[in-house]
């Protein structure tokens, strides 16, 4: 299927195909191609939904795989018939697309769409004539309402067993203007009060003070939607697997193959599905906006402030996205038509704040200002400020340097506003969604078996500290037999807790240490000192690049307490943590700097493999992490001192 | 006595004005653009090939540069919109557009670019 670009391709393609379809890669190229089946008498169609196109000839790489894909260079995808899909409203265009593909002889057959909205304007269609004029089969088709798409699959029936023939006359340069004469008819009634309607929404929705205003709400009206309806399913999704988790724990005997499966299997792909319901509303609401012409427009408000940063207005979309998770924020990067544009704007999404950091900035800002809520909220909203102001200077640099060139000129073509197609976006989320889910399970499920083991090994045999208080434990469990008074009861069955939890708590420091994770993070201290770090700050920055989240469940730990959900009760047991030479440990100039490196650097490896997934290479994923560890540590370094030059150390 | 030498009347050069300073509802036809060619052949594809008419609906200021070529609207951003020269037309019919510029006066629209 090769068509312009709004046309409703894409829609007759889910129509035809609805969820038996998949997103390919194919090798060498960075675009990609959907692909479905559907039947037709008995046979069985594949379709390739091959990305919009203005001409085959361009040098982008949509035009790129295109031509690769009529030339039958596509690995596994050599057409046997091409399926021309033109706009009614914009014969023309579509006819210029038809002739230079009737050129490779490839049998041909077209749909027409839009036939609805020309006829809202005035113009009546000979379809049979168009048929005799190009020589092919040509059909009416609504991808959206589902007409046509039988005729549409009898057409490409056709064509597949027509001897294809090349086209003498569309040589003429009069040729289309005489095929639109012939087949169309009717006053086109540009101009009308649709028209006029569109000028105004255009001129509102592009103007410099209110398009701004407009999108923004809409942007805010998104993000809102997504974590209010996001909230419950990831509750549900963490409480799922945490149940599976569990259960497997009861019913498997304790050892490393129920840790491997408990902690490194379920235990770490739950950290990243959890984001599953964030990415599928993130990409249905995007998906509807995108259909109502709406986001068109509003990459042109953002245009103006981002290209001073050599990004184009569409990545604010993405930017925006990652606030939520980086995750979706660097799959949604695939709006952004220029692959400079696209790339830069994949390697700095991580630096927006994600959700996964806010646990770690309220631990520190709560820390650094216990009783300042005021310097609290406007530190946690710096925080934000500087991810934004660290991924926009970081694409400036990149757009200058490793990714200089000329950004494809800003023209963009404006679709006519109409109501979204609700069906085309469940796919398109359906889509998005199995490719999130088929990375999770395979690369990020293989970094989280390494991280697994990198915690689990080697074992620390059990301190004798721990196994006394397990023995007092149990001793005071004894004791419960000879009471009767249920209070009594119940205070020593909680004395016994208590004493366990602590066992628990000396016995993961001592495997902290000993494993290889802890090993790693000792050895590397030399080179966090120069931030303030400690040893067990340092194994607690090493164990966060698994996910974010682990730096406080380790350093409450590795300091010697339990976690809990009280915020301040953790803060407040942390900020009295003491160093070896009796100094706090979390002083204001090694939070500071903890605060910044928080920020700044990557620690997340599922990113690192969306990013290697998105970019088709570990290269750029490597250069991502590179950076962004650098200048998080530049910057944590610089703010320690800046603190400890206000004497505040 | 020197036979007097009298200067050929030149012919008067069409109008070319920015796109940017097209006002709104002008219809107009590309002249001549300052892109690069891969730019250029992004435009012809998407119908704005040198001697195509369209009209404004947005004008380019302090905002993108929306037009209608055919029953299609192209958004662009006002860099690229300035580097495109175009040749204004006076009458609403497209077919006019060649005929107009040849008889047009030469001095560029004094009143800057124009709002939409």
């Amino acid at each position: 299927m090769v068509g312009n670009p709004n046309v409703g391709k894409t829609s007759l393609f889910n129509r035809l195909c609805g969820v038996r379809a998949k997103t390919a890669n194919f090798p060498g190229s960075t675009v990609e191609a959907r692909v479905g089946t559907c039947r037709s008498g008995g046979a069985e169609i594949e379709f390739v939904d091959l990305p919009g196109v203005y001409a085959i000839d361009l040098e982008l790489p949509e035009s790129k795989l295109c031509r690769d894909c009529l030339a039958g260079r596509l690995e596994g995808c050599m057409p046997e018939a091409l399926l021309v899909v033109v706009d009614a409203t914009n014969l023309a265009r579509g006819l210029r697309l038809f002739r230079s593909i009737a050129s490779t002889g490839r049998p041909l057959a077209v749909a027409v769409t839009m036939t609805d909205l020309a006829r809202t304007r005035g113009l009546s269609f000979d379809i049979a004539r168009l048929s005799a004029l190009l020589g092919v089969p040509c059909v009416e088709a609504n991808g959206r309402e589902g007409r046509g798409t039988d005729e549409v699959r009898a057409a490409v029936a056709s064509a597949r067993e027509a001897t294809p023939q090349l086209l003498a006359a569309s040589l003429d340069p009069k040729w289309i203007d005489d095929i639109v004469a012939a087949s169309i008819g009717g006053p086109n009634t540009l101009g009308t009060d649709t028209d006029r309607l569109t000028d105004r929404l255009d001129a509102a929705f592009t103007h410099p003070v209110l398009g701004g205003a407009v999108f923004l709400a809409a942007m805010a009206a998104i993000f809102v939607t997504i974590f209010w309806l996001a909230d419950i399913p990831m509750t549900l999704i963490e409480e799922g697997l945490g149940w599976v988790g569990g259960m497997v724990a009861a019913n498997m005997p304790e050892g490393d193959l129920t840790s491997l499966l408990v902690d490194g299997v379920i235990g770490g792909v739950a950290g990243t599905v959890v984001f599953l319901p964030q990415i599928c509303i993130l990409f249905f609401l995007l998906a509807l906006l995108e259909d109502t012409g709406y986001l068109a427009r509003a990459a042109f408000v953002m245009d103006r402030i981002m290209c001073r940063f050599g990004l184009p207005g569409t990545a604010f979309v993405p930017l925006l996205s990652s606030h939520a998770c980086a995750l979706p924020g660097i799959m949604s990067a695939r709006l952004i038509p220029d692959p400079r544009d696209r790339l830069a704007t994949i390697l700095v999404a991580p630096f927006m704040s994600c959700s996964a950091r806010v646990g770690v900035y309220v631990l520190l800002v709560t820390i650094l200002f216990p009783s300042s809520p005021l310097l609290a909220g406007l530190a946690f909203a710096g925080c934000y400020a500087l991810g934004a102001i660290a991924a926009l200077v970081t694409a400036a640099i990149f757009r200058r340097t490793i990714l200089r060139g000329p950004s494809r000129p800003m023209v963009l073509e404006l679709p006519p506003y109409r109501l979204p197609d609700v069906r085309g976006a469940l796919l398109t989320t359906f889509d998005r969604a199995l490719v999130f889910l088929k990375n999770a399970g395979t690369v990020i499920l293989a970094i989280c078996i390494v991280m697994w083991w990198l915690q689990a090994y080697p074992k620390a045999d059990t301190p004798a500290l721990a196994q006394e208080l397990e023995a007092r434990a149990a001793m005071v469990e004894a004791e419960t037999a000879v009471l009767s008074d249920t209070s009594s009861i119940e205070a020593k069955m909680a004395e016994s807790e208590a004493l366990r939890a602590e066992a628990e708590v000396i016995a993961a420091r001592a495997q902290q240490e000993q494993s290889f994770s802890g090993q790693i993070g000792r050895a590397l201290e030399p080179a966090f000192a120069p931030l303030g770090l400690d040893d067990r700050l340092t194994v607690a920055v090493m164990t966060s690049f698994l996910a974010r989240e682990v730096f406080r469940s380790t350093i409450t730990v590795l300091v010697g307490q339990g976690d809990s959900d009280d915020d301040t009760k953790v803060a407040d047991e942390l900020a009295q943590a003491t160093r070896a030479d009796g100094s706090r440990l979390f002083d204001p100039a090694t939070s500071t700097a903890l605060l910044v490196f928080y920020v700044l650097a990557l620690q997340c490896l599922p990113t690192l493999a969306v990013t290697r997934r998105e970019t088709g290479s570990w290269k750029w994923a490597a250069l991502q992490f590179v950076w962004m560890s650098s200048v998080a540590y530049l910057l944590a370094f610089a703010a320690r001192h800046i603190v400890l030059g206000f004497g505040l150390a | 006595m020197a036979p007097v030498m009298t200067e050929p009347t030149p012919t008067p050069e069409p109008v070319r004005l920015p796109l940017t300073q097209l006002r709104r509802g002008d219809r107009a036809m590309v002249s001549a653009s300052s892109l690069t060619d891969d730019d250029k052949a992004v435009l012809r594809a998407m119908g704005l090939d040198e001697h195509a008419t369209f009209t404004v609906c947005r004008a380019g200021s302090g905002g993108p540069c929306i037009i209608q070529v055919d029953a299609m609207r192209l958004g662009l951003s006002p860099d690229l919109a300035r580097r495109i020269l175009t040749r204004p037309c006076e009458c609403p019919e497209s077919s006019c557009c060649a005929v107009d510029q040849a008889q047009a006066p030469t001095a560029p629209r004094a009143d800057g670019p124009a709002n939409g």
